[in-house]
């Protein structure tokens, strides 16, 4: 028997991604194919009277489509119907999609669409969180309210008036762009009655409802089929969906296939983003540092239409709190209409955000209480047995206080504070070392994984083979080798090259849920595992093998199964655990199955001159249970701090007059380079899940939540007080007054 | 109008009827069907096209493919010595864990098999330097760059076993 979880292979994607022979979708020519082009509105808000189409132009060989074309409904289906495929009267944000042109020529194809003249009575837009938060404060029951979640515990006001001390403060964060390095793309293939999807995509099973709703075709008829993707981070987990409309709809128009393809800057400009973010704080603390009361109000900029704001909120709102114990909570989350194209999944997904405020918020109750920001919060983390915001009480895997500990240490936190002292005011640079804690839920959020009801097939096929037939996708984290592991140790550890798990298509995968919320090895490896469990059972009974020993003859023992037929499925679907409990109005209850824990620390400099940070190391302790592959696991580590990173210190959107953002080429908008990046230094604690496979926990997004509050809880150190706004890069570090001061 | 453009891609001789603003990754990629260099902006900002020419690498969305005439140049299939072997920086790509979604793959792999070139002992900075050009967004550069020092020691010390080949045969 070997033991695959926990064994650092190499990943069975490498070989082809190494030598370039990984064909993504940009790579295929599919025959007879067009090239789809979506004709966008020139304002941000208006009423969109008619298209006037240039028809002195050559229109053979040239497909176009309307509103009115469309035979199904005008939607883009997710969590509401609200956002239409091609908007038809409200224009709602720059670049709202109006219509589509399809040709051979892509070159034609963008000179069509550019004939197009908008007949639009424009409206004054709001584009701004900031002018959004104004307008809520103004009048908080106005119509500009995508969604409100509020969150109470005990009571927070009395604890709040009986605190030794209060603590205020407002945090604020920008939009991100995920910057997957393989743009967005999609085809639609017309096969008779049926529509196939091919696209570089996180839920295979979002596109497909969503494609058969606006076509006005059956679920079954449209199959979708996941091509290697670039990249995702939650870019490609609902916008696809929408562009995959758009092909459809071309395709079904030309009776031919319609790929559609976002150069970057299309990509930049009118894709999801992260939510910005407006985060007010209210702390109750007693004289000693032990945490009493919070209240929180939590406004995100949820962008012209809902997709997936609710979710997001729900994620902001339960993480608010930070991993601490708060024995009476208050928390208001709202998201917030603005006209800028809708804010979306991206890593973290709510989490982040919060983080930035609450990690700051602990080293300002620190500084206000003199009290050492490592030791307040060990005397606040959450421990085994406490109760989170939400009243779930933590039965297992609790790891904050563990993280933390091994982080300050690995950094060796109180000799570099020591050695501050005498280098702090001599210089034009300024030095500080920050620390943050952080966890994560895994899964969906209450009664998520419930409603989804995942499902999960393993196919036996000749010589022993095993398939795993899931609609998780592979978009670099790994899956495709790690769920393999999960699956041969449960076999009983039969050879690894045995089994595979392929890119998922509607037509064979069932569905195991979106590749999103870091539950693909937590939620759905624990399904497979489950599964493999009722496969190896049949197999001892087949092949005659008592239930302590192992199959002896593993191919020989499927033969039997198989009994000539070329494969015999097993299947497995989620089943609730009875002991979670959820109340979604009152947001009540055990929000998540399992939380992974983390603590970093980060040592930065600042140049005084130029008010350039520049972070020199970065330590990072994680919880996320068992590491079935600890490679894959600390690549995944690695990768997330470095966008944490872009997202404390480069990544800056300014959007225009017009609504436009100003960053949309990588020239301007500025993701962390290998030069950008400091030493990595990850380490795993495996603090195990019962429930999860061999003890594991989700990873994914975990590493976003945390980077951002520590450097700007170093730079709080240097500085000797603090940026509340990120991205801290120079302009706004000047503007919030933190300039000026060269120590000397 | 289309004119001739002669060049060589990996080692063989080609000859392709090109347009004048046609550039070096259009003919790659649309024309010898070599769709292991990417297109991932067009700009020259993300390095994913990145290719050798005479040696040197350059964002070959940057190069209209005329430039190249008479020129030689390598990609990603042909940075191996043959076809069905794995240059040592593709193998210490492949054991090290630098492979996340691989798009940036073959453009750092050719970032990389440049600086071994001009510069087979490098220091961890000047491995960082060399890829600056290439942007990555999922592993946060680390195992790539302990893969290029991992690839350097090996080519060093003539330890450049194919073990992902023989696993796969």
């Amino acid at each position: 028997m070997r033991n695959w979880c926990g064994e650092p292979v190499p990943r069975v994607d490498g070989l082809d991604k190494a030598r370039g022979r990984t064909v993504y979708l940009g790579d295929q020519s599919l025959d007879g194919a067009l090239f789809g082009v979506l004709v966008r509105s020139p304002v941000a808000k208006g009423r969109l009277k008619k298209i006037y189409w240039d028809e002195s132009i050559d229109w053979s060989g040239l497909f176009r489509v309307e509103a009115e074309d469309i035979p199904g409904q005008n939607c883009v289906s997710i969590i509401k119907k609200d956002m239409p495929c091609l908007a038809f009267d409200k224009i709602m944000y720059l670049g709202e999609p109006v219509a589509l042109v399809a040709s051979a020529d892509l070159g034609l194809a963008r000179s069509a669409a550019l004939t197009a003249k908008q007949d639009i009575e424009p409206e004054k837009p709001l584009l701004d969180i900031r002018q959004a938060v104004e307008k809520y404060r103004q009048e908080p029951q106005s119509d500009g309210l995508i969604h409100s979640i509020d969150i109470e515990r005990g009571d927070v006001q009395n604890a709040l008036a009986s605190s030794d001390l209060i603590v205020d403060g407002e945090y604020w964060t920008g939009p991100q762009e995920h910057v997957y390095l393989e743009p967005q793309v999609v085809a639609a293939i017309p096969r008779g009655d049926k529509i196939e999807i091919l696209g570089s995509m996180q839920c295979p099973y979002y596109v497909r409802p969503a494609v058969a709703l606006a076509l006005g075709m059956p679920d079954e008829n449209i199959i979708v089929r996941q091509t290697p993707t670039g990249g995702a981070f939650g870019g490609k987990e609902d916008f696809p969906s929408s562009i995959a409309i758009h092909a459809a709809l071309l395709a079904q128009k030309a009776h031919a296939p319609v790929k559609i393809i976002f150069d970057r800057q299309e990509d930049i400009s009118f894709t999801t983003k992260r939510h910005p973010s407006c985060v007010k704080l209210k702390a109750g603390v007693k004289a000693d540092g032990t945490f009493s009361a919070l209240e929180a109000e939590v406004l995100l900029d949820g962008g012209a239409y809902t997709t997936l704001s609710p979710v997001v909120l729900s994620r902001a709102a339960i993480h608010a709190c930070g991993p601490y114990r708060w024995r009476d909570v208050g928390v208001k989350a709202r998201t917030l209409r603005t006209n800028m194209p809708p804010y979306g999944a991206f890593r973290g997904f709510g989490a982040p955000q919060v983080h930035f405020a609450i990690e700051s918020h602990v080293d300002e109750i620190a500084a206000r209480l003199d009290m050492d920001p490592v030791e307040l919060r060990k005397k606040n983390l959450l421990r085994e047995g406490d109760q989170t915001a939400t009243g779930q009480v933590l039965k297992e895997s609790v790891s904050a206080v563990a993280c933390l500990e091994s982080v300050s240490r690995a950094a060796d936190y109180a000799a570099f504070k020591k050695k501050l002292e005498h280098v702090q005011s001599t210089r034009h640079k300024k030095y500080g070392l920050g620390v943050a804690s952080f966890w994560h839920g895994g899964g969906f959020t209450g009664a998520g994984e419930e409603h989804i009801a995942a499902e999960v097939a393993i196919d036996l096929m000749e010589g022993g083979r095993v398939q795993v037939a899931i609609s998780s996708t592979e978009m670099g984290q790994g899956e495709r080798t790690t769920i393999p592991q999960i699956a041969a140790q449960a076999l009983g550890g039969i050879p690894l090259d045995l089994v595979s798990c392929d890119l998922p298509d509607t037509s064979n995968a069932p569905d195991s849920g979106p590749t999103v919320a870091s539950r693909t090895i937590m939620m759905v490896g624990a399904l497979v595992e489950s599964c493999c469990m009722d496969v190896l059972a049949y197999l001892k009974k087949v092949s005659k093998t008592r239930d302590d020993e192992q199959i002896a003859d593993w191919p020989d023992a499927v033969g039997r199964a198989l009994k000539g037929r070329p494969k015999i499925r097993f299947a497995k679907k989620y089943e609730k655990p009875p002991d979670l409990k959820w109340n979604e109005e009152r947001h009540v209850g055990d929000a998540y199955a399992a939380y992974a824990w983390g603590a970093v620390a980060a040592r930065v400099s600042i140049d005084m001159l130029t008010m350039e940070t520049t972070v020199d190391d970065i330590w990072c302790t994680v919880d996320a249970g068992k590491a079935i592959n600890p490679k894959i696991v600390e690549g995944q580590v690695q990768g997330g701090l470095v966008q944490a990173l872009g997202y404390a210190l480069f990544e800056n959107l300014q959007v225009s007059e017009q609504g436009a953002f100003l960053q949309n080429r990588l020239q301007n908008y500025i993701v962390p380079t290998s030069m950008d990046t400091p030493g990595l230094h990850v380490e795993l604690i495996e603090n195990m899940y019962s429930r999860g496979p061999f003890g594991a926990k989700g990873v994914g997004e975990l590493p976003m939540n945390g980077l951002a509050p520590a450097i700007r809880n170093a730079l709080r150190q240097a500085l000797g007080q603090a940026p509340n706004r990120i991205p801290m890069i120079p302009e706004n570090l000047v503007e919030q007054g933190l300039a000026g001061n060269t120590g000397g | 109008m289309k004119k001739l453009l002669e060049l060589t891609v990996n080692r063989v001789q080609r000859q392709i009827a090109v347009e004048p603003t046609e550039t070096l990754l259009d003919v790659l990629r649309e024309d010898l069907g070599l769709t292991g260099t990417k297109h991932g902006c067009g700009e020259g900002d993300c390095g994913a096209c990145t290719v050798l020419l005479d040696g040197q690498p350059v964002n070959s969305c940057l190069v209209l493919a005329l430039q190249a005439n008479g020129r030689e140049v390598t990609t990603i299939e042909g940075v191996a010595a043959d076809h069905d072997r794995l240059h040592p920086v593709q193998q210490s790509f492949v054991d090290l864990g630098a492979i996340q979604c691989g798009f940036c793959t073959p453009g750092m792999v050719i970032s990389a098999v440049s600086l071994l070139q001009s510069n087979p002992k490098p220091t961890e900075e000047e491995v960082r330097q060399a890829l600056s050009g290439n942007l990555c967004r999922c592993t946060g550069y680390q195992k790539i760059v302990e893969a290029v020092l991992d690839a350097a020691e090996k080519m060093g010390t003539g330890k450049t076993g194919n073990t992902a080949d023989k696993r796969r045969a």
